[in-house]
């Protein structure tokens, strides 16, 4: 597939992915979404000309795990892509890609090829090195990953206190609360973090998470999302362990929350089960399904998402889980796994480049086919995945693609003055003590 | 052995941590008399031990262990690497030990040096390692 021409934010074009002097240019160059693809899967070393510690924000292993990489944004025609690539995991140290630092811009270097290919780095946000008024670093309290800000509300997941524990396999939360965040984030600290990132970073999102809270999990977010939606005013997205209490749903909409994910992760059973210990015997896979099902009939079409790792289990079960989740109206969050540092899946090998490209010509399609909105919400950029709106880049040249992309361009014009409104502070008069429905209902 | 016993600081760094932490200095002892290099960081918090000896598949070992003692009757044995990224401040956990007695059976330290030795090797978990540590780590 040719490369897309790339673009850097302030506007200035750049030339396609160019090549050091000297070398040939060659189809093997790759667009910014098959980049950020092979940047997932191979990682990334960083040469010493770079000087990120005054250049990049600093890398923090917070919440699973997936955001211990160096955040680079990849300039392109059709849209900015953000990635988190690995940096600090073993096949990172062999990957083919270097950073490298020439005459002041970066340039992720392919070794096979010596091709480069012109990226920015994201600078740190001035809030990262500030205390909120308990005296909390605000880095511990969330931290942006892309152009949102997330935000792990939690003192970490049950499923690691469990014994023996019932951690997810690929996961690393329990080994960061205390040593890279906060434990519990104070109400207060969350809404100065939040009304930073807005002001000073332009984030429009803010994303709140939670391992494992023994079906609490809906009742210990709502006080959160009622601060930030009332005294912040930006959209607001949960990630929790699924209930089936769904009534309790009804109450974090009237809350204001905005969207929801929910982190299924694998599609097989089998995996789930072997993969997931706490998941499949404290919760159900069905349990995620039925949440999903429910929120996304609430919030309507592309509210809400499921959240699958691909590279572990068989391809057709990722195929299949798009396929759900994208025929119910949810979008696809696909992660590509990575062998986190710590985790019980570190030795396993990160996935095959060929075989995400699948996955996400899948995802492209398949949004395309159920008319899912892709990059609607404003400056919504999540770095730790290819986003479906990424995948636009891999879409084939034809008129159906050419439709879908005329469609979501007005669909984000006419969204322009509801998302507006949505980002002011409201007055919201629902108490954030989550109360089942009366007896009518 | 420890490699960097003749630096500066380290020795002086060894003895303060040791009159203060028994454990440290019973790990230290270990540390010494092991085949497997290890070297001490002469800064920080707490005594930190470096692994040296080189993995088995070439690449170099990044396992630290970090022993001190946040307040009476407790002493943390912390396990984690350090970034490979120069600038960062992260650290990547790999759990901890919150020991309530002064001493630890020579076995004990010995699985943990082992541990450190392997990269943290998921089958060389030491007994009783908390994965999970929530504990406020300095640096």
């Amino acid at each position: 597939m040719p490369a897309e021409g790339q673009k850097v934010a302030n506007g200035r074009l750049y030339p396609p992915p160019t090549t050091a002097p000297g070398t040939i240019r060659d189809r093997t160059q790759l667009n910014p979404c098959e980049l950020e693809i092979d940047l997932f899967c191979k990682g990334l070393r960083i040469d010493p000309s770079c000087s990120l510690e005054a250049d990049a924000r600093f890398i923090s292993r917070t919440r699973a795990g997936l955001g211990s990489g160096l955040e680079l944004v990849i300039p392109g025609s059709i849209k900015d892509v953000w990635v988190n690539v690995p940096v600090e995991e073993d096949f990172a140290q062999q990957s083919c890609y270097v950073l490298v630092r020439d005459q002041g811009e970066y340039w992720v270097k392919d070794t096979r090829l010596d091709h480069r290919y012109a990226v920015r780095i994201p600078p740190e946000p001035g809030w990262y090195t500030r205390e909120t008024r308990r005296g909390t670093p605000m880095h511990k309290v969330g931290v942006l990953q892309g152009t949102y800000l997330g935000i792990y509300t939690s003192n970490s997941c049950g499923f690691w206190y469990h014994s023996p524990p019932v951690n997810c396999r690929f996961c690393a939360t329990g080994l960061n609360v205390g040593v890279n965040e906060a434990g519990r984030k104070n109400i207060d600290d969350v809404v100065e973090v939040a009304r930073a990132a807005k002001e000073e970073s332009g984030a429009t999102f803010v994303h709140l998470n939670s391992g494992y809270q023994t079906d609490r999990d809906l009742d210990e977010a709502a006080p959160y999302v009622k601060a930030v939606k009332s005294r912040v005013g930006t959209l607001v997205g949960l990630q929790l362990i699924p209930t089936l209490d769904l009534w309790k749903y009804d109450r974090l909409i009237d809350l204001g929350a905005d969207h929801f994910s929910f982190c299924y992760e694998f599609h097989n059973p089998e995996y789930f089960a072997r993969f997931l210990p706490g998941k499949e015997g404290l919760v159900g896979q069905l349990s995620f399904f039925r949440a999903l099902e429910y929120t996304v009939k609430k919030l309507g079409k592309g509210s809400c998402s499921g959240e699958i790792i691909a590279g572990v289990e068989p391809l057709e079960d990722t195929l299949r889980a798009i396929d759900y989740i994208t025929g119910i109206g949810a979008f696809p969050t696909v992660c590509i796994f990575r062998p986190t540092i710590g985790s019980d899946m570190e030795q396993w090998p990160s996935p095959r480049f060929e075989d995400m490209l699948v996955v996400f010509r899948h995802v492209y399609e398949a949004c395309r086919r159920n008319h899912i909105p892709i990059d609607v919400t404003p400056n919504i950029e999540v770095s730790l995945i290819v986003q479906p709106g990424d995948t636009r880049y891999l879409a084939p040249k034809n008129l159906q693609s050419s439709t879908y992309h005329a469609e979501m361009a007005l669909a984000r014009w006419l969204a322009r003055p509801y998302f507006a409104w949505k980002m002011r502070p409201k007055n919201i008069t629902a108490s954030e003590t989550l109360t089942p429905p009366g007896p009518r209902g | 052995m420890i490699s960097n016993h003749a630096q500066p600081g380290v020795a002086e760094k060894l003895r303060v941590e040791a009159e203060v932490h028994p454990i440290a200095g019973a790990v230290a002892a270990a540390a010494v008399a092991s085949a497997d290099p290890f070297e001490i960081e002469s800064m920080g918090a707490g005594l930190e031990f470096v692994a040296r000896a080189p993995l088995a598949n070439g690449l170099a070992n990044r396992a630290r262990m970090k022993i001190l003692s946040p307040k009476p009757g407790h002493t943390l044995v912390f396990f984690f690497k350090r970034s490979l990224v120069p600038y960062s401040r992260d650290r990547y956990s790999y759990g901890g030990l919150d020991l309530h007695t002064p001493s630890a059976e020579p076995q004990e330290i010995a699985a943990w040096l082992d541990f450190l030795t392997s990269g943290f090797h998921p089958d060389k978990r030491p007994d009783y390692l908390r994965r999970a540590f929530p504990y406020e780590i300095p640096e």
